[in-house]
């Protein structure tokens, strides 16, 4: 029973996130946008009715989850890789590793105008051989190498699109 | 007459050597991705979706698209026969036959027999969407805007209440989707809605990035967290025809999956799936000896497999006559068609007849492709297992990444992918099933027109929608789906918990 505690309280949680989204949306469509006249819908109303909608399929789930959550209905969220038994709750995890590749991520975005596509490309490729799945230094540098090479190779020679050289260069 | 001209005229389309190309770049990735599990053929049809914009013409981007989604059903049965190990969902029901006979020693027959029943069933599927698409097209032509709107809501529900999981999530999905589809510049009154003041925001977001982010980066978080781990192939293949034997057994199963596949690849949100559980299913329940399924009776390879792909090839009649995508890879076919500026519907076989009768060819020239990539090549196939994951992640993420910003030369569209690729991995956690989101994404703009056409044409009056025919039997049939959806879950809570 304890182990669906934690599901219940993320589908819990969610849930509110929906709940307030919904309500948000209503009251943002309605002040904000406008709902115009049934004749002649404003810019607010399909935004307003899917606000409510959400506000009240939200609460369904909530109340779902509270009162009628099964088994059944949580075990997948526990992953492909096994069944219900025995299986840690989705709020732990046995890697990190999306943890570092959110924040790998976040610095391709920063720095790819930045810096340039090439070496913000080979920069992504390396923290992540070497950070991320622990490989020995030559390992990553052929790898960054070879991927940061395949990677211009397709995008710009052979599809021709527009990558950034870089600030800090021109 | 008409339908035979135009299926020559898609020959002469599908024939050029650049579609060719294209066919067989498609049939390979898609078998590559039904091999590999951790990579389905939405996430790499999203990821490709950038490269629509670099091919020139519509019909080549369709081309390569459609032999990605059906080739994936090919690759799929693969490792689901060798390893166990479904490279997709649609092949998950061939692991408990198809697995027990490689077990067996018979994983040549398994293969052989899940590559013939898919290029059976592909092929009179496709022969079926030669002949049913044109006349359900000319029908198509009389919807207005109230049918149309309907029609979308209603594929839109389907699609949510067939999904097998849960129906309030599916439709927080399907409202989510329509909202986000909201954001930007409302096209008749010129409104900016919710971009709260971020230049970006006012054209909205861009549907490469949200199914790249939800499926791309968001299938990758998941699969990083759980540290998937290559295996190794050990089981050995043997000899890749089935004997007689096992011919005279699969015959009747190829044939009945085949047709369950059709039919309920036609239906929005059912598809492979749905058509492969079904057929497995039936299969049982008409054999002689059903006590052998689940310890490796080739019927239940033969059925699923050939359901399957039939699914997958008529899922396109839908899309390609209403304009409705019935399920997320199909999604991506619609995307990527209005990014070239070819709109899906009624008007396409008229309007574009080189795409629509170009795809068609092509998928005949797909499965021909598939079979001689498959059979001969199933080793091949399986030493793609090999490709360690902590290369193929980071490799899938600089494509999404770099594919998000070419779409406008914009980092910003890599902040709204990593954004859309957290809500993926979070819907994974959750139990979400994340295909209506991008279906209510492409139809958004859509439903919300014709919604406001509709009310103009009926005077703010509601009941346009219940009273026109169409779209009233539409909402009839959706009541019936629905009640009888409900009445068979409850049955079935009734049956768990009795003792």
């Amino acid at each position: 029973m304890n182990r669906f505690n934690s599901l219940q309280k993320m589908e819990m949680a969610a849930a509110a996130i929906v709940v307030a989204l919904g309500a948000f949306v209503a009251l943002y469509s309605q002040y904000a946008l406008g709902l115009g006249m049934m004749i002649s819908p404003g810019a607010g109303f399909m935004p307003f009715l899917m606000g409510i909608a959400l506000l009240i399929l939200g609460a369904c789930w909530f109340i779902k989850s509270l009162f009628f959550a099964d088994a059944q209905d949580l075990a997948p969220s526990l992953g492909q890789e096994g069944s219900a038994a025995g299986e840690a709750s989705p709020l732990e995890y046995k890697s990190r590793k999306h943890l570092w590749g959110f924040l790998v991520i976040l610095g391709f975005a920063i720095f790819i105008e930045r810096a340039g596509f090439f070496i913000t490309t080979a920069l992504f490729m390396l923290i992540w051989q070497l950070i991320v799945e622990k490989e020995k230094w030559l390992k990553s540098i052929l790898i960054t190498l070879l991927t940061a090479g395949a990677m211009y190779s397709i995008f710009r020679l052979l599809l021709k699109i527009h990558l950034p050289p870089g600030e800090w260069f021109y | 007459m008409e339908v035979f001209d135009g299926l020559i005229g898609g020959f002469y389309v599908a024939l050029t050597p650049t579609n060719i190309l294209f066919a067989f770049l498609g049939c390979l990735l898609g078998t590559a991705v039904g091999v590999l599990p951790g990579l389905g053929p939405a996430a790499t049809m999203a990821m490709l979706l950038p490269t629509a914009y670099a091919i020139g013409s519509p019909v080549t981007a369709i081309i390569l698209m459609a032999g990605i989604y059906y080739g994936s059903m090919y690759g799929g049965s693969t490792t689901s026969i060798l390893l166990n190990l479904p490279g997709e969902a649609a092949s998950v029901v061939t692991c408990i036959d198809g697995y027990k006979m490689a077990q067996k020693g018979r994983a040549g027959a398994a293969l052989g027999i899940a590559a013939i029943g898919s290029f059976i069933a592909g092929t009179l599927a496709v022969i079926g969407l030669t002949f049913f698409a044109p006349p359900i097209a000319e029908f198509a032509l009389k919807f207005g805007p109230p049918e149309k709107c309907t029609l979308a809501l209603v594929g839109l529900l389907m699609a949510v209440t067939l999904s097998g999981s849960s129906v309030i999530k599916g439709s927080i999905l399907l409202v989510l989707g329509l909202l986000l589809a909201a954001v930007g510049l409302d096209p008749i009154s010129g409104k900016t809605r919710f971009s709260f003041g971020i230049t970006e925001l006012q054209s909205g977001f861009d549907f490469v990035t949200l199914a790249m982010g939800v499926f791309g980066l968001g299938e990758i978080f998941y699969n990083l967290e759980k540290t998937l781990k290559t295996e190794i192939v050990t089981t050995k293949i043997g000899q890749i025809f089935p004997n007689m034997q096992d011919w005279a057994r699969s015959r009747w199963a190829l044939l009945r999956g085949t047709l369950v596949g059709f039919f309920i690849g036609i239906i929005p949100g059912s598809g492979a799936v749905i058509s492969s559980l079904v057929s497995y299913a039936m299969e049982k329940r008409v054999s002689k000896n059903p006590e052998e399924f689940g310890h490796g009776a080739i019927e239940g390879v033969a059925g699923p497999e050939s359901a399957n792909n039939a699914a997958s090839s008529s899922s396109f009649i839908p899309l390609l006559t209403l304009g409705i995508p019935g399920n997320a890879s199909i999604a991506m076919m619609f995307a990527a068609l209005l990014i070239k500026g070819v709109t899906p519907g009624p008007f396409l076989i008229k309007e574009h007849p080189d795409v629509f009768w170009g795809v068609i060819a092509s998928m005949y020239l797909g499965n021909v492709m598939l079979l001689v990539l498959n059979l001969p090549l199933v080793g091949i196939w399986v030493q793609l297992l090999r490709v360690p994951y902590r290369i193929l992640a980071p490799v899938v993420i600089l494509f999404t990444a770099i594919g998000s910003y070419s779409i406008a030369n914009q980092a910003f569209d890599i902040y709204a992918l990593l954004g859309f690729g957290i809500l993926g991995y979070l819907l994974k956690k959750l139990n979400f099933e994340p295909g209506p989101l991008p279906l209510a994404f492409v139809l958004g703009p859509m439903i919300e027109s014709s919604m406001r056409q509709s009310l103009l044409i009926s005077g703010g009056n509601f009941s346009i929608f219940v009273t026109r025919p169409i779209s009233g039997t539409l909402i009839a049939l959706l009541l019936v789906l629905v009640i009888s959806q409900i009445f068979m879950n409850w049955r079935k809570k009734r049956k768990n918990s009795s003792p």
